[in-house]
Parts: structure tokens; sequence; C-alpha cells
């Protein structure tokens, strides 16, 4: 249904505009700008706008009251307090949540609107459409005149653009310029003739016309509205006598007309000048700017037909930054398209299988001796290369848009906990899989609420330890060996280790005879269960989160750590995969069997000599320019050595060949048999029957048609880790304390 | 201004059921935009909204090639309807 798909995008339309208004005000909160204000106050009147073309009357009075709010704050009529941006952002979340419940209009919470709507009218006394004007708008020569052609607005002005349908439907424009008539004088009517296409353009069976008029009348404007209401498709705004400059001003704001129509031509046709005084006011103002550049002071005292002149002026300036916006829009338009994800879904799927099928033909074509199709060959697999990496890109978006709601969680949260955080964002731009991105929101909020909970602390309190009084919160987002590290970071109290044991130990997570480092102490708080909060709070500690936290990050391949220091903060540090679906792989094989490593993580491969073998099978290390390397062996860590018939080769591969991989700051050597070299691998999730199994991240499809398994570094070494603790616990019984190099 | 003109001859109902097939007519024999187009409608029995927004594309197409559109003879259901509208001027030579 064409109308269910405008709704939609009026729906995604009015989103974005909302989240640019929760940017906005709490910008607006730090630092009062007339911009700000303007763009808070243009994203309310575009929403109000747009559901009025839909006919969504209670998002329409409900803005309307916010929008006449932002209209005198930026008039200076209100003072912007934080009493007020938190009434604004009420009313923007209740905005929100009439938008949300479309196309029902009758399902909101009453209650909550009449508490912002009392708030709004408490700062201004909101009288609906039939304002007094506050700047005088007409010249005292003409008050009271019926038919002079002056700028005073004593008629309706009312502004038409018909739907596109409107033929089609039945309706004639002469009908209703009747209905008109029946109730005043139609002083003027001017046909917007820019918006009639050229006869080779013209679909003639599309409405393309459009009125400026003037309606002397005495009759309510609802009674106007009437004769609109029932034209579907059609844009109006009916201005009553004696309206303010302002509502003139979005009048020519929220026109459709572009570029063809010049800025003397708006103002003409919204009534509000004639052309000796447009002439006028560009008359003055380029000699306000001859006498400014002169260095003289423009003369601004306070007599009423300057006063007007000002006014008016404000009038060009708002045309004028309507054909810059027209023109910005339009080249937005030109760079973005919108699509479905559910598309670049399918399309990444594809490229998928294309690069499966790309590798298989690649392998076949080597059984031929045939250069050209070799040459060929190489070619489409470049190709293909290049379409994986564009198609994985499409679904790439800055986690920006995720932090900056962060923002709000901080302002509010603070506020109800009485303590005073400030948020600093870093490395907006970092880019990461939608789908990750997606998925990563909760946990992060999660973490950030405990950082605001927990880890600040009260005002008094940090000033009585030396800390300046307001909390600092940092999210910083950057890319490291493949992985995207995100990092939340407080300079609050920071864990308690003491604490953090005792609590555990409490809980039966940890038995008193353990012993564990202060590393494996932080970590405690991941275990299932476990929660500091001495009192539960609606803002976190209800027993349940960093668990579900720490399973969440893993389901995504990611990886989560903390650090932490007694009274100078925390720092949790989350590494999550760029894409979980196509990667750059380096196919190794272990005993005949293939594996993939993701290339992102590899550092080098190294061919070990006669003395670092030696070493790796005492020690499992070797020392690699003079730095010790923990080495894992595939071999016998996937006991692959055990009942093998093909031994023949055993013997040959003695020199081992180690890829070095990072995570993060750790570097582990892999021992494997065979280097196989680079491959595309589409990682394809595994069955529910291996859900327990650690150290892969999926299988995927060698060209060869085999299937390979997909190691997760992270993982490998966190399993390869805790079986050498469970060995290491049990030798430390029998004979003491044993290192490990895994810490 | 060019001096050789095309003359269309319109007749019977010009209502948004027909208003396509005029607009094909009108481009097809109009094929030089440079010449001034007459649409006679001493013949037309009715007119409708979509038909007057035809004529207002005719004389938008006409003058931005510097040509002219000349409505010729038009009958009194468009003199009314034109009125109606406001936009009587259309019947005047100089828009």
């Amino acid at each position: 249904m064409e109308m269910d798909e405008n709704v939609q995008i009026f729906v995604s339309e009015a989103e974005e505009l909302l989240v640019e208004m929760e940017d906005a005000l709490l910008e607006l909160e730090e630092r009062q700008d007339d911009e700000l204000l303007n763009q808070i106050f243009r994203a309310a009147h575009t929403i109000k706008g747009s559901a009025g073309l839909f006919g969504f009357d209670h998002i329409i009075s409900f803005t309307h009251v916010v929008e006449n709010v932002l209209d005198d704050m930026r008039n200076c009529l209100i003072p912007i307090t934080s009493e007020l941006i938190t009434v604004l952002m009420r009313s923007k979340d209740h905005i929100g949540k009439l938008i949300e419940a479309l196309p029902e209009e009758d399902n909101f919470d009453a209650v909550e609107e009449k508490e912002i709507l009392d708030l709004l009218t408490a700062f201004k006394d909101v009288d609906g459409d039939q304002q007094k004007a506050e700047i005088p708008v007409q010249d005292s020569d003409t008050e009271g005149t019926q038919d002079g052609d002056s700028t005073d607005s004593d008629h309706y002005h009312i502004s038409l653009r018909l739907g596109l349908d409107t033929f089609r439907q039945g309706f004639d424009p002469a009908a209703m310029f009747k209905q008109l008539a029946d109730l005043g004088t139609i002083k003027e009517a001017i046909l917007i003739e820019a918006s009639i296409p050229q006869l080779s353009e013209l679909d003639s069976e599309s409405c393309y016309m459009g009125w400026e008029i003037a309606l002397n009348s005495n009759v309510e404007k609802e009674l106007i509205s009437e004769i609109f209401e029932f034209l579907d498709g059609a844009i109006y705004t009916i201005l009553p006598p004696k309206s303010r400059f302002s509502d003139y001003q979005h009048l020519i704001q929220q026109l459709p007309e572009e570029d063809d129509l010049a800025l003397g031509q708006i103002l003409l046709q919204t009534g509000s000048l004639t052309e000796e005084e447009l002439q006028l006011i560009l008359q003055q103002q380029s000699e306000q700017q001859q006498s400014e550049q002169g260095g003289e002071q423009p003369a601004l005292t306070g007599d009423l037909l300057i006063q007007n002149k000002m006014v008016q002026q404000e009038v060009v300036e708002e045309a004028l930054e309507k054909q810059k916006k027209v023109k910005t829009k339009k080249q937005q338009a030109m760079s973005f398209v919108k699509v479905d994800s559910a598309k670049l879904d399918k399309l990444v799927n594809l490229v998928g299988e294309l690069v499966i099928n790309g590798a298989k033909m690649s392998q076949i074509s080597e059984r031929f001796d045939d250069d050209d199709l070799a040459e060929t060959m190489e070619s489409m697999m470049m190709s293909l290369e290049e379409m994986r990496e564009t198609a994985l890109g499409l679904r790439m978006i800055p986690i920006g848009s995720t932090f900056n709601r962060f923002h709000r969680v901080v302002r509010d949260t603070s506020k109800d906990l009485e303590k005073e955080i400030r948020l600093e964002i870093y490395g907006a731009e970092t880019e990461l899989d939608k789908t990750v991105i997606e998925k990563i929101a909760d946990p992060l909020m999660h973490l950030v609420r405990n950082s605001l909970d927990h880890g600040i602390e009260m005002p008094d309190d940090r000033v009585r330890v030396g800390k300046p009084r307001e909390g600092l919160i940092k999210l910083n987002a950057h890319h490291e060996a493949g992985m995207i590290v995100i990092e939340i970071n407080d300079d609050g109290k920071g864990l308690d280790p003491d604490k953090l044991l005792t609590k555990a130990i409490e809980k039966g997570i940890v038995k008193e005879t353990q012993k564990l480092t202060q590393h494996e102490i932080y970590n405690l708080i991941f275990e299932a269960g476990f929660s500091m909060a001495k009192e539960i709070s609606n803002i976190s500690g209800r027993g349940v989160g960093m668990d579900v936290v720490r399973r969440n990050i893993e389901a995504l391949r990611g990886n989560i750590q903390i650090g932490s220091e007694k009274g100078v903060g925390t720092t949790i540090s989350i590494q999550l995969p760029l894409t979980l679906a196509i990667i750059d792989g380096f196919n190794i094989s272990v005993n005949q069997e293939d594996f993939i490593i993701p290339l992102d993580m590899i550092q080098e491969c190294v061919t070990l000599n006669e003395t670092q073998i030696e070493e790796a099978s005492m020690h499992n290390y070797i020392t690699l320019r003079e730095e010790v390397l923990p080495l894992i062996q595939l071999k016998s860590y996937f006991n692959l050595e055990e009942g093998d018939n093909n031994r023949d080769m055993v013997e040959m591969n003695r020199h081992e060949n180690v890829v070095v991989v990072q995570f993060g700051k750790n570097k582990v050597g892999l021992t494997v048999d065979v280097l196989l070299g680079e491959t595309q691998a589409v990682i394809k999730p595994m069955g529910r029957i291996f859900k327990g199994l650690n150290g892969f991240a999926g299988f995927t499809i060698l060209g060869s048609g085999h299937v390979a398994l997909v190691i997760d570094v992270p993982g490998l070494v966190k399993d390869v880790v805790s079986n050498e603790k469970k060995y290491f616990n049990r030798m430390e019984k029998k004979a003491g304390h044993v290192p490990s190099h895994f810490h | 201004m060019s001096e050789k003109m095309v003359e269309i001859t319109l007749s019977g109902e010009c209502t948004i059921y027909e208003v396509a097939e005029w607009q094909n007519k009108i481009i097809d024999k109009w094929s030089d935009l440079s010449q001034s187009l007459n649409l006679n409608m001493a013949d037309v029995s009715d007119v409708d909204a979509s038909f007057v927004q035809l004529l207002l594309s005719c004389k938008k197409t006409a003058h931005a090639n510097d040509a002219q559109c000349h409505l010729i003879n038009p009958p009194s259901t468009l003199q009314e309807r034109l009125k109606n509208m406001h936009l009587e001027e259309i019947l005047s030579d100089d828009n």
C-alpha cells in the first residue's frame, strides 16, 4: 500500500529528527546557541508539518504546543533552564511514543501527556492557534483598512498545494473556491505556476496546482479547514488574521516550491510583503551592508517603521535559508539512497555463495594447464574480492549513533542518582557491522549504567578524596588487529579486589582455598548471580546482567576484559570482530585437516629452527626475537595425533611452522603442519550439537569442497588457559606452585 | 517571436477522461515549439480543471520557447471555470 509506505517514511524521518532533537537539546544545556535552538525548533516543526500531511491530529496538536514554547525560547521570551530542557526531553519522548503507536492515534499515555502540557504551559501560557502577535507586523498607516494592497494580515492567508491524485479522485478545485467564497471575499488567489510542468513532462491526469490565497472572512479557522480536510494529499496552511510574523516565516520554510520560485515571489505569494516593500527591504539591506563596511552602525532605533523593516529582513533571511536548504537537501538526496537492510543481508549472503563457488572454480581451473583460463580466473577472483569488500562495506555503520544515545542516559541517570557526571565520546566514526552494532547496544547500556551507578561516587565523596565533583565516563572505539575495541572507562572508585573476593566466596562462586590473580578476581563480576550493589536499584544491581553481557559479547565472537584500580577507576574493554559474515582467512592444515585462521589476527608465520623445535617440545614456548612466545600445539590440542594412519608425513613435518596470532595485546604462536595460504572464508554457524565447543567461530567450505573449521583465536586461547589452569591447580595440590604462561 | 504558427482545433468534451488524448494530439502537432500555438476551442462543450491545467502547461511551454499560445473562441464554460479558479488572466494573450 502506497499510503502505508508513506507513513513508514514519515515514521523513520520523524525518528531521525527526534534523535537530532535530543542531541541538540543535550548540547543546548551545555552551550546556549541560537543555531541549536533553531535545529530543535526545525525538528519539531518538520514533524508537525509532516504529521499534517497524514492528518495525525494528535501529534500535530501536541507538537504545536512544544513548537510554541521553542519559538518563545528563540525569541528570548523564555529562559533556557535545565528544568525546561528536561520537560522538552519528556516532550520529545512523548512525541516518539505517539509516532511509535501509529497508525493508532488514540493509544497514548494521557497522564504523561497532561503532565507535560501542564509543565509546558507553566513556562508559557499557550492558547492554541489564535496567538497574539508579540511583534507588531502591521504598518500603522494601513491598520484597519480592508482593501489596500498592504502587508497587514487582516485577512486569512491560505497556502494550498493540491495532491497529485486530486483530479483522479474527481475533486474540482473550482468547487473549493466556491466554498471559500461562501465564507468571505477572496482578495487574491495566485496560482503557483512554477509547479506546473511543461507539456512534455506533464502527466495530464495528475494535479500540480496550488494557490496562495488571501481571504477576508470573520469565520473561525476550523470552518475554513473543513473545506480542505477531505482533499487527500493536499498540503495546506491557514494563517488567521494578525498571525505572528514568525508564522509567516514558517510558512515560507515549509513551502514545497524549490528553485523555480524566486525569493521575491515567495514573499509576495505569502502575502507578507508587497513588491514595493520587498524592493525597499533589498535596498535597505544593501545600504546597511555598505554602512557596515564603512564602519558605521546601522540605525536600530525603536520607531515602528524601522522595526517593521527589521522583521521583514528576517523574512528575507528565512527565504534565503530555505533556498540554501533546498540545495543541500538536493545534494544529499543525490548522494544517499535508503536501502532495506534485509536486501543488504541477501546481497551479502549471495556474495558469500559466490565466494565459495569462486574458490571451487579456481581450484578446478588449476587442473587445466591453460594460461588464458588462469588469467581470467585470477582477474575474476580479484573482482570477487573487491565485490565482497564493497558488499560488506555497505553494512558497516559508524558506532557514533549508538554512542550518542548514552548522552541522554548519562544526563537522566546522573540526575536521578544526584551525581554529576560527564560523558566523553571518542572514535564515534569507527565503523562496525550493522548486526554487531544492534547486538552490542544493550550490553553497552548495561555497562554504562553500571559505571553510573556503582562506578562514579557521589560528588561530595569525590571532593573528599581530592577528585573533581564531576565524574567522567569515556566511551571509546577503535580498531586493533582486525577487531574493534570498545572501552567504557570511568574515573570512579574502582573495584575493590578484597571485597569482590569476599563476596564471591560468600556466594560460593570461588572456594576459600582458591588462589586467584587480581585480573581473575575482577573478572568474577562476569559470573552469574554476582552483584556488588548493596541495594537493588532500578539503574542496575539486579543480580543479572554482567554474566548476560559477557554471554552476549561472546555470542558475537567477542571478548570482554576488565581492568580497574581502586580509587582511580575502571575500564571495561570489549573486543569484537569487524564482521560476522565473510572474512579473509589463512588456510592451514594440521595432520591433513584444514583450518582457517582469520587473517587480520595473524602477525607472521615462522618456520622453527632446530633449537626452537627443541625449546618448543620442552616448554611449550619459544623465544622469538628475544621475546617469549607461548605456543599452542594444535595437533595435540585437537587430538589429531592418535589413531592416525597417515603417519608417513609426520616425520617429514618435524620442521614445524608457527603462525603468530595477536588479539588485543596478547601474542600466541599456533604450531601447524602446513601453511596453505590466504583464502576468503564464508563463516557458517555450527549446529547446536557443537554449542559447547570452544575455540571455533564456525566452519567454512573450501574450494576443494572440504569443510574447514574457523579458529576463534581469543576463544581458543581462553580455552587453553582454562584447561591449563585446571591442570596446574591439580598439580599445585600435589607439588606446589607451577607458573602458567597465560595470564 | 516566431511568425509561424500551429493551429489545433479542439472539440467536444475536454475533461480528465480525454485530457491525455488531447495532450498527445497537441504534442504530435506542435513539434516545433518555437512556433506559436493556436488552440481553437469553438466546438468545446465541457472543460474541467485537468484541462485548464493542460492549457496552463501549453502556455508555459510556449513562453519557455519564446513563442505564444492563444486560446481562440474560448467557450463560456471555460471562461466561467477560469473565473471560478481565479485564472481569468490566462485568456489574455499576454499570459
